[in-house]
């Protein structure tokens, strides 16, 4: 596997990164929220960044990778998710709070069988079925039963939450699982993991995540040839440091 | 000066010589294979190692196989190729009866009889009699399962089920059985007059039985090798195929060297 000088051009680029500004000024670590987590980096320098909140790109030219909040990683989180839209109901945003609880998505509840899916759901979809219908009086138990819910889902797996980021990063294409390891940066435990094309192995990218209080963050290549992103992807993620304040 | 010193210059000389020439002589070092990679294009995942730069890679995924071509770059047309016979693994119904199975109790009753008819075996074009009759055993009591699960008897569903997994686990379609279907036959190919047949024979390849044949393809630049070799390892068929010139033949060869069929466990992402 060519990983090691992967590593190693990573190295080289992030000393880059760190250098190339250190001759003129300090180097510039920016701050932002990515959904619910706040995050220090470095952006590689020739590349663009865009904040659209929960996700977080950087391109230049026929590359992008991104920096997202893929949500909630343990049922404690799908329950502030829940709790979070049920505020939203509260003050009198029904029509977010409904969308809010139609985007809840987990590695629970993605590997959950669909029976127990639909049990879950069920209480919910009984009083919502017709948003526009849906009974005031109802709608409280509705939140309550689906945080009560949450209560059922089992432990999710490590091998579960790899493939959980891996198909959310790959946008459902058939990917296979190269490599993965380990990684501690900034005192996180990330995960990072190596995906190729199934039949081939030609295609090469990279996704890393870590949970942080719950959620998801996750950085990834989305495109672009590997020769070029792989070490912008090692440089950023060497970069990222996920801080313990909450999001503005 | 003695006697002896235009001798002894004059062998001193030789050696020089000679160990010129064979310094020259020595053939050069054949570049490395790339580090193993284990493709898990069917069950039974295959292990090799791809060949050196100046092989391009392609994914090759037509006429029933999965498999991975390596076309040497400005060779006009020399190419190693392996693949899986991802449509004959799919005839074995082992892994869909055992999921079916593990998953009983979690599928709606849609899911349960769309499950069910998705395990069923394929019947028509059997590979031979043995697995026309396990398709019919199989066959038989998925037909049981569905009835005794439309009349609600969910113990004798799972007797059912475990019955048409234990008939398709008695069989595994064998290289002998496979070979007519897949081995090479001039009058299936479009252009039959440019194959000629050579030497065919039962040998052992990557520590498994193999069935290997040299054969000749007659391109409009050149005659070119055209070497196959087929496996069947725990029911999976495979083939390596080389199509070049002499010179590359050693690469084509050390490639197969390196193949080997590691057991699913050993096989599982780093």
């Amino acid at each position: 596997m060519p990983r090691p000088s992967d590593r190693a051009w990573g190295l080289v680029v992030a000393l880059g990164l760190l250098a190339g500004p250190a001759c003129s000024s300090r180097v510039e670590r920016q701050v932002v929220d990515v959904g619910r987590h706040r995050v220090r980096f470095v952006c590689p320098a020739g590349w663009e960044h865009l904040d659209h909140g929960r996700q977080q790109l950087f391109r230049r030219g026929e590359s992008q990778l991104s920096l997202t909040d893929l949500g909630p990683a343990t049922p404690a989180a799908m329950v502030e998710e829940l709790a979070a839209a049920e505020r939203l109901w509260r003050d009198g945003r029904r029509r977010d709070a409904f969308e809010r609880v139609r985007e809840l998505r987990a590695p629970a509840l993605r590997f959950a069988p669909s029976r127990q899916r639909a049990d879950f759901w069920k209480p919910w979809t009984d009083v919502t079925y017709v948003p526009e219908a849906a009974d005031s009086a109802a709608i409280g138990p509705a939140f309550a039963a689906l945080i009560e819910g949450t209560k059922v889902f089992a432990e999710v797996t490590p091998e579960h939450m790899v493939e959980y980021v891996v198909i959310l990063a790959s946008d459902g294409r058939g990917r296979e699982i190269a490599h993965r390891e380990r990684r501690t940066i900034h005192g996180a435990p990330w995960i990072e993991v190596e995906t190729w094309d199934r039949v081939s192995h030609l295609g090469r990218s990279r996704v890393a995540f870590v949970v942080d209080r719950g959620y998801l963050l996750a950085l990834a290549i989305d495109w672009g040839r590997f020769e070029r992103t792989g070490p912008v992807f090692e440089a950023v993620l060497a970069s990222l440091e996920v801080t313990a304040d909450p999001p503005r | 000066m003695s006697r002896s010193d235009p001798c002894r210059t004059a062998c001193r000389v030789a050696l020089l010589v000679s160990a010129a020439i064979v310094g020259c002589g020595r053939a050069r070092a054949p570049a490395p294979l790339k580090p193993a990679e284990t493709f898990t294009w069917v069950a039974q995942p295959i292990a090799f190692s791809p060949p050196p730069h100046g092989w391009e890679r392609q994914g090759d995924n037509g006429g029933g196989m999965l498999g991975v071509r390596f076309i040497l770059t400005g060779g006009g047309g020399q190419c190693i190729s392996v693949g899986a016979y991802r449509l004959l693994a799919e005839r074995d119904r082992r892994f869909a009866l055992a999921r079916l199975i593990s998953r009983r109790d979690s599928l709606s009753r849609r899911e349960f009889l769309e499950q069910l008819s998705l395990a069923r075996p394929r019947t028509e074009d059997p590979i031979s009699d043995r697995e026309a009759a396990t398709a019919r055993q199989i066959d038989a009591a998925l037909d049981r399962a569905m009835s005794d699960y439309l009349s609600e008897r969910p113990g004798f569903v799972t007797y059912d089920l475990e019955a048409a997994l234990k008939a398709a686990s008695a069989y595994e379609p064998t290289l002998a059985e496979i070979l007519p279907h897949v081995r090479l036959r001039p009058e299936r190919m479009q252009e039959p007059e440019r194959w000629r047949i050579a030497y065919e024979r039962d040998t052992v390849w990557a520590g498994q039985p193999a069935f290997a044949s040299d054969d000749t393809l007659i391109t409009p630049e050149r005659p070119l090798l055209y070497r196959e070799i087929f496996w069947v390892v725990h029911g999976c068929a495979f083939k390596a195929v080389y199509q070049g010139m002499p010179e590359n033949l050693p690469t084509f060869h050390r490639l197969v060297d390196s193949i080997r069929f590691p057991e699913e466990a050993d096989a599982a992402p780093k």
